[in-house]
């Protein structure tokens, strides 16, 4: 069984399994019952109390609640049913199990419940408050609208202030967050709210560096067995991509409640992020004795599996590769080539050297990629960093033919080693990735200057956040392209300060080491206000894009136009609008590039002279559709133009590094260039990964090695083509010129 | 030496026994078809293919003939299949290319040329009245999948560019099987021939390619039943490696060749090294024979 499907069958049969379930979550909004005074005193038989309320609850509705305190989700599912089965248009019941299946990890369920609470009652607290906890924990904008409508009828709700807050922290607003929840707590805030106060006020301090908080010590008075008083930092932690730390925190939270198995699996995860997979494992097999139903748990064990079994291990001077055994031939030259660079140059330039190994693990399917990342499949992203540890899509998972450049990528998460490294994970989540945005633009594999249309049309409909709040762009998306917009404006920004700030990237930098904030990095190492920098930048973005702006609909028109004539094979049509296209937005070389059906056009009509411009421009642009590239390396080998034809090569085969006969092609064309050294690697790629001509790629190989005077090697790779195809003819006269019985007639380098 | 370990030769090397092209050549009889393309740039582009097909029969064979668009008409087609099958001698492989748009309406598989298209029953009723003989058909229509129950028979291979008649969109893998006939990658024991099962390798194998370049799902699946098609479609410019026949030269190598498959028949019980040292010991011998130095 796969990997993938293994961890898809996880996810089914997690559907409320049993769980111990902090009673918090459940008690929050619930009605009072008579074990909660225990449960909030930490007292271990609190479970057995509200199993003993459940028993003797005179109605589904109260035995569901005991039950759900009690840890027994089934049970308490089981009894949710069953008073709904009585009152089927009880909105606040409907409401209630719908947050019982978000304990249950079955998202989708809980948010039918609440629309269908919502439907009977459309301002049903429980209801939106179910709705706001899903979108706290998945990112997602919604959650100040649905509080909102909470707080209007009682502007008081604990709860609803506590998400808020909650909230505020992920993005990094401490002091606001610390003066909400005194306000609260000075008013009488009590209960399981109270404690969950000084849980993030705890954290708050975790984040600010104050070491020990008073408010871990007030919160452990009230009950010693509060591990989430040092979990909820923890996850704070973790937003904030400060990973060592939260190894901490979860190590503390589980001192003070050994058998909280949820962030008993979180400490598993982040061990892994960290990269110290032996004592990963060993909590997430305690996680998973406690709570085998977790799929995070279960996902991460598995994960482990892989790697262990299925991934091959390459160390280098600073540097650690994993990839699939089988692809790793193939993957690790160009990620030691990469490293090496940025090691070289981003070190320079940030100001910062990883005291250990960097760490490059590259997937060959995403949702394994996935797990790594997140504990689940179905992640968005392609590529995370944590500290020193690169986890991304490789080659396989996705390709260029889709648009993902993983050499690109790779210089992208590299660049995050170097920007986090520099500010001990303290830096902006805008800075970091529009630094790295940059660096791929700028000094990456395949440099270009294309931004997406997607951008251009944000810009034009005046949609782009100022600098200040860019970060809730990657946080709080407030429509459903912004996330990769910011991305691009974060470019753009880094991009200016680059061009216009001498040392101003490395001097906001600097400022976030120190703990600053965006606004203080910019105030201190720019030497302006923020708003300042979004009037440079807004004339920045003129200069730059003013002539495609004032164009926008011709060339989406044009665009358009011309990718459905190259569809209809229309040839004449598809050269006419791309060329309108082009003219109007040259640096454009995304997927659906102009020049695409311009060259298509060109080559179906038989026009070489505009077929060989065409995929020239795009190629120094920064193109690298794999249809192009092979086209434009025919153009070269046909026109006898050996050079350009192995530059095409080499980024095409960068692109595409399994791809056997396009490796083997660039190995021949290098060896007959006379560079064997660069030659060998690619002839030898080209046989680990199982070629069609598997006589032919051996006998390259050979003769690479001969013509590198390593002659057993050459030996051995011709016996293995002869062992395949005895009669092969060139193949039995180099034999003879090995074993000296033929004259050496070949250039050896 | 070695009757029997010639005749284990024989077996698996036929092709290396008849090493003359000529040898070859007067066993293969064909016929190549190339339908309606519907457009300028199907109608040249198969075409083209079917002429790259043919010319490199003639190379090994004089018994090839081409329709090319308006001359194959069903009954064009059913006329020269009865004329190929009335020409065949005993142990002849018979072979039937066809190139172009197929369709399938869940019923017929219809292959289209100008006029009524010879339905999939057409072509197993024609076929199913030649001689028994090694057949091959290779069917590079797309829908052409629809083909393979009807035309199944134990003397015929049966090569088809999709897996049913259910993949019916223009299809590439004539393109790549037509191509194969020229690549020398495509010649996989490097005997200087492509055969049919190293063409449609090639082509398969080109195919997943191009789909997966293209980064689209791949609508065809090509799909080969029946024996192994060791048929020579096709003669590489380059020399082949052992075109002599006859003479002391010739039987040494034989010999030889007999001796390297028996070697490679028995290496998972020999160790590494001995087995390999062994090879290029009678490797060696190969190629000296090959130039004529004969032990």
């Amino acid at each position: 069984m796969s990997g993938t499907a293994f961890i898809r069958v996880v996810l089914l049969v997690a559907a409320l399994a049993p769980a111990r379930v902090a009673a918090l979550a459940a008690a929050s909004g619930g009605p009072p019952l008579g074990c909660d005074a225990a449960a909030l005193r930490g007292d271990p038989e609190a479970d057995a109390c509200y199993r003993a309320e459940a028993r003797r609850a005179g109605d589904d509705a109260l035995r569901a609640e005991a039950l759900w305190r009690a840890g027994d989700l089934a049970g308490a599912n089981a009894a949710f049913r069953s008073a709904l089965s009585r009152t089927p248009d009880d909105a606040g019941l409907r409401a209630r199990w719908g947050r019982l299946f978000i304990d249950a990890h079955q998202e989708a369920d809980a948010e039918a419940l609440f629309r269908e609470a919502l439907e009977r009652d459309a301002d049903n607290e429980q209801a939106l408050l179910g709705m706001a906890q899903l979108s706290l924990g998945r990112f997602e904008s919604g959650v100040r609208s649905h509080l909102a409508r909470v707080l209007r009828r009682r502007p008081d709700h604990p709860e609803a202030h506590l998400m808020l807050a909650r909230m505020r922290l992920e993005l990094g607003e401490v002091d606001t967050v610390r003066e909400d929840l005194t306000r609260l707590l000075d008013a009488g805030l009590g209960g399981w709210e109270r404690l969950d106060a000084f849980a993030l006020l705890a954290a708050a301090d975790a984040l600010a560096g104050v070491e020990p908080s008073p408010w871990v010590e007030r919160a452990l008075a009230l009950n010693p067995r509060f591990g989430a008083v040092h979990a909820v930092a923890a996850r704070q932690f973790v937003i904030n991509r400060r990973y060592r730390e939260a190894v901490a925190s979860y190590e503390r939270a589980l001192t003070v409640e050994p058998d909280d198995w949820l962030a008993r699996a979180e400490l598993g995860i982040n061990l892994l992020r960290v990269e110290r997979p032996a004592d990963a494992r060993r909590n997430l097999e305690r996680a998973y004795a406690g709570d085998p139903y977790n799929p995070l748990t279960v996902n991460s064990l598995r994960l482990l599996d892989l790697l262990d079994d299925d991934f091959a291990v390459v160390r280098e001077p600073g540097l650690l590769v994993r990839a699939p055994r089988a692809q790793a031939p193939a993957l690790t030259p160009y990620v030691v080539r990469l490293a090496r660079r940025a090691g070289a140059d981003m070190a320079a330039r940030y100001g910062y050297t990883p005291a250990g190994p960097v760490v490059v693990e590259l997937y060959e399917h995403h949702d394994d990629f996935a797990v790594r990342t997140a504990g689940l499949p179905g992640l968005g992203i392609l590529g995370a960093t944590f500290g020193d540890v690169v986890v991304m899509d490789g080659p396989a998972a996705k390709g260029i033919e889709d648009g993902f450049d993983w050499a690109s990528a790779l210089w992208h998460e590299l660049a995050h080693v170097y920007t986090l490294g520099a500010t001990g994970n303290r830096v902006s989540r805008w800075f970091s990735e529009g630094v790295s945005v940059m660096e791929e633009w700028r000094h990456g594999p395949t440099p270009n200057r294309s931004v997406p249309l997607s951008f251009l049309e944000a810009l034009a409909e005046d949609r782009l956040l100022p600098v200040a709040d860019l970060d809730e762009g990657f946080l709080r998306p407030q429509f459903p392209q912004q996330v990769g917009i910011s991305y691009v404006q974060a470019g753009l920004l880094c991009s200016l300060i680059d061009a216009r700030f001498d040392s101003g990237l490395a001097d906001m930098l600097a400022v976030y080491a120190t703990g600053g904030n965006s606004v203080e990095a910019i105030r201190t190492g720019l030497g302006i206000a923020p708003d300042a920098l979004d009037r440079q930048f807004r004339s920045y973005l003129g200069e730059r894009f003013g002539g495609i702006l004032a164009a926008l609909e011709p060339f989406r028109e044009a665009l358009r136009a011309a990718h459905e004539a190259a569809e209809r094979k229309d040839w004449q049509s598809a050269m006419d609008a791309g060329r309108r296209a082009v003219a109007l937005y040259p640096d454009y070389v995304q997927p659906d590039s102009a020049y695409l059906p311009l060259a298509r056009g060109a080559a179906g009509l038989d026009d070489p002279a505009v077929l060989d411009a065409t995929l020239a421009d795009y190629f120094a642009r920064g193109g690298r559709d794999p249809w192009a590239l092979d086209r434009l390396a025919d153009r070269h080998a046909a026109q006898g133009r050996p050079r350009e034809e192995i530059a095409v090569l080499e980024a095409h085969a960068r692109t595409r590094p399994l791809d056997g006969a396009l490796r083997a092609r660039l190995g021949e064309r290098l060896a007959a260039a006379g560079r064997y050294a660069e030659a060998l690697e690619h002839v030898s790629v080209a046989v680990e990964l199982e070629p069609h001509d598997r006589a032919g790629a051996q006998l390259r190989l050979a003769d690479t090695y001969y013509r590198l005077n390593r002659i057993e090697e050459a030996r051995r790779a011709l016996l293995q083509a002869l062992e395949i195809a005895p009669t092969y003819g060139p193949a039995l006269d180099l034999l003879l010129t090995l074993n000296g019985t033929a004259p050496d007639e070949r250039p050896h380098e | 030496m070695r009757p029997l370990r010639q005749s284990v030769w024989l077996a698996l090397w036929p092709a290396m026994v008849l090493s003359a092209a000529g040898a070859v050549a007067a066993d293969t009889r064909a016929l190549v078809v190339a339908g309606l393309g519907g457009s300028d740039a199907y109608e040249s582009a198969f075409q083209h293919q079917a002429r790259t097909v043919a010319d490199g029969l003639r190379a090994l064979s004089g018994d090839v003939t081409l329709l090319l668009g308006g001359m194959a008409g069903r009954d064009r087609c059913a006329d020269e299949l009865a004329a190929l099958g009335a020409r065949a001698e005993a142990g002849d492989t018979l072979l039937l290319v066809l190139i172009g748009h197929g369709s399938y309406d869940d019923r017929h598989y219809r292959f289209n040329v100008p006029g009524p298209d010879p339905t999939g029953e057409d072509l197993a009723r024609w076929l199913d009245a030649w001689p028994v003989q090694r057949q091959l058909v290779v069917a590079a229509t797309s829908a052409s999948g629809a083909l393979q129950p009807l035309l199944a028979q134990p003397q015929r291979t049966v090569m088809t560019a999709t897996r049913s008649g259910a993949e019916n969109n223009a299809s590439v893998f004539a393109e790549h099987f037509a191509a194969a006939l020229a690549d020398s990658g495509a010649d996989l024991d490097k005997d200087g021939y492509v055969s049919a099962e190293e063409a449609f390798a090639y082509a398969e194998n080109r195919v997943g390619v191009h789909y997966a370049t293209a980064g689209s799902m791949a609508t065809e699946h090509p799909l080969s039943a029946g024996p192994r098609a060791t048929a020579r479609l096709a003669r590489l410019d380059a020399a082949p490696a052992f075109a002599a026949g006859g003479g002391a030269g010739a039987g040494r190598i034989a010999e030889l060749q007999a001796a390297i498959e028996a070697l490679r028949a028995d290496k998972d019980s020999r160790d590494s090294d001995s087995y390999y040292a062994e090879l290029q010991r009678l490797l060696i011998e190969l190629a000296l024979a090959r130039r004529g130095d004969v032990p």
